[in-house]
């Protein structure tokens, strides 16, 4: 192992003995979010997002800095002098002294991320990685990286760093070994760690945890479905030294489904209200039962709502979550989107294809939908079994599963074979959705809709 | 450090490190003016301290197409004067921003 720490890198702490002092150097830290793919493993949509400039921008507001890195920074920070590097906008200092690496990544940067592990591991730098694939597939991980972190690494991250200063390591730390994690005992995440130029939102997470298990989705079956919070006086401090960084920063509340109680939003929007803050949410539609809370939530700056409607086909509903909750929801999805714009906040739609019940005309309906209920924006994605997920347990045993490369695992890519559309007309289809949605003169039609909406509120 | 401790040490520093907005100040002279960038700083909650004529409205500012129309509704609404949407497509600046609405008041106050 590399033992780099001293004067000229890191800082020095100064501790009074008597007359004595003992200078403590801090080691040095190195976290990494490895450069993402996304749309861009796709050439054809590389191509598309390039030559529109709504796309552009959709892709260059989208890419939010997660808390994770930042969280086990904040709890390395006693002992370690630490950097945050996210690869999409700066280079890894491969070159400079670390004691230490630790990386994250979700499925379409796992490969990134070992080639990176490679480079420090060469040096021997030893290299740490956890996140959602690590979680699932740490076997593979297990092969490129020296110790995995299986599940929510509040609690192993601290056990990590106390057996690696002892020199006694593990190489597997799983989450349910250790006490559960608490959300309200969780640090402040060093937002100072991170350039406010870089990014136009910034993630701010107040719970964790979905009710609805949905087939596709990883990160319920990897963090579990128990809804947990903090304190509503953390977020506050936390919304507050954002500020103290960004002031004019656009806050995105990274929560998986944000309005799961929604007294507790109502208290936090009275406590962060004399902040003026602008922020959207992650959501499902049924927000857009309440036009009353909807209206509390557009005085307290949200902007708009994320919203996860999936599919309009009942049949593809149909199995989504064990307790067919979005199925039932699908007779609402035009009345909901209608209450959630009349009272000034946006929908953004995601939508997914690929389902068994899809076919070629899937697209057009989706298409169709967005543009006569004037959504603020949309997300069509296709549908990807990330590993960990039951729909990936799924696809497996029925052998739809195409294409076992991560780096095509973006949710712009096809990996699997439905029973009714092939490779191609999934990927063009949804290019041809995008370019119609985000085409100049049904932007202008999406922007004449709510500018009647809100001379009317106005 | 703890939480306390690390928002100790922001307020001493007096930080707003790397405050993405520079301090431009911005000619506030006229009421129609002072109005707009009243308007302006409500809807898209930016002090208006920090609204120079200089800023980039979607890349510096984060003031996405959503709230443009709300500004513009909200002015259209106040002044009685009609904005173009697609100006939202088209002006980069706040300054340019500004020019613009301007010049529609200007024209109705002749009318």
């Amino acid at each position: 192992m590399a033992s780099s720490s001293g004067l000229a890198q890191g800082e020095a702490a100064a501790t009074g003995f008597g007359k004595k002092w003992i200078f403590m150097l801090k080691k040095k830290l190195l976290l990494i979010s490895p450069r993402g793919s996304l749309m861009m493993a796709n050439r054809s949509f590389s191509r598309f997002v390039k030559s529109s400039v709504p796309m552009s921008t959709y892709m260059r507001f989208w890419s939010g800095m997660s808390t994770a890195l930042l969280i086990l920074a904040a709890l390395a920070e006693k002992k370690y002098d630490v950097r945050v590097v996210d690869e999409n906008f700066s280079k890894v200092p491969y070159d400079e002294p670390w004691d230490l690496v630790g990386l994250t990544a979700v499925t379409q940067q796992a490969n990134r991320a070992y080639q990176i592990a490679r480079r420090f591991r060469d040096r021997n730098i030893p290299v740490a990685m956890g996140g959602v694939h690590a979680s699932v597939m740490l076997e593979e991980a297990g092969k490129h990286v020296d110790f995995v972190f299986v599940g929510e690494a509040e609690e192993t991250w601290k056990a990590f760093l106390k057996d690696f200063e002892k020199g006694r390591p593990q190489k597997i730390y799983r989450a349910q070994d250790y006490p559960d994690v608490s959300l309200t005992s969780s640090p402040l995440p060093r937002y100072d760690l991170i350039n406010p130029e870089t990014y136009k939102i910034v993630w701010v997470q107040t719970s964790r945890g979905c009710p609805h298990d949905c087939e596709f989705c990883a990160a319920s079956r990897i963090y579990g479905r128990r809804y947990r919070r903090k304190h509503v006086s953390q977020v506050v401090e936390e919304i507050q030294y954002i500020h103290r960084h960004w002031k004019d920063a656009y806050i995105g509340f990274a929560d998986d489904n944000m309005f799961v109680d929604r007294k507790y939003v109502l208290s936090l929007l009275e406590k962060i209200g004399r902040l003026n803050i602008r922020w959207f949410a992650q959501s499902d539609i049924s927000v857009g039962a309440d036009r009353s809370y909807l209206h509390h939530l557009h005085q307290g700056g949200c902007k708009f709502l994320f919203i996860g409607l999936e599919s309009l086909s009942k049949k593809n509903l149909l199995g989504l979550n064990t307790n067919q909750w979005k199925m039932k929801t699908l007779p609402f999805y035009q009345s909901y989107v209608r209450n959630i714009q009349a009272e000034g906040i946006g929908v953004f739609g995601s939508f997914i294809v690929g389902f068994d019940h899809d076919t070629v005309s899937t697209f057009e309906r989706i298409q169709k939908f967005i543009l006569r209920n004037k959504l603020f924006g949309a997300q069509i994605s296709l549908l990807t079994p990330f590993p960990g997920s039951r729909l990936y347990t799924r696809l497996v045993a029925e052998k739809k599963i195409t294409c076992r490369n991560w780096d095509q695992y973006t949710g712009w890519n096809a990996v699997i074979r439905p029973d009714h559309l092939d490779q191609n007309q999934m990927e063009s289809g949804i290019i041809r959705i995008y370019e119609e949605i985000y085409s100049q003169e049904n932007r202008v039609k999406m922007l004449k809709h709510f500018k009647s909406l809100m001379k009317g509120r106005v | 450090m703890t939480r306390e401790g690390i928002l100790m040490i922001a307020k001493k520093q007096g930080r707003a490190v790397g405050v993405s907005s520079p301090k431009i100040k911005i000619n506030t002279d006229g009421k129609f003016r002072k109005e707009v960038i009243r308007i302006i700083s409500k809807i898209s909650r930016i002090e208006e301290k920090y609204l120079g004529d200089e800023m980039l409205i979607r890349e510096q500012l984060a003031i996405d197409s959503l709230m443009a129309i709300e500004i513009i509704a909200t002015i259209e609404k106040k002044f009685g004067l009609k904005l173009d949407e697609e100006k939202i497509f088209i002006l980069n600046t706040l300054g340019e921003f500004m020019e613009y609405v301007e010049s529609r008041h200007r024209r109705r106050t002749r009318d």
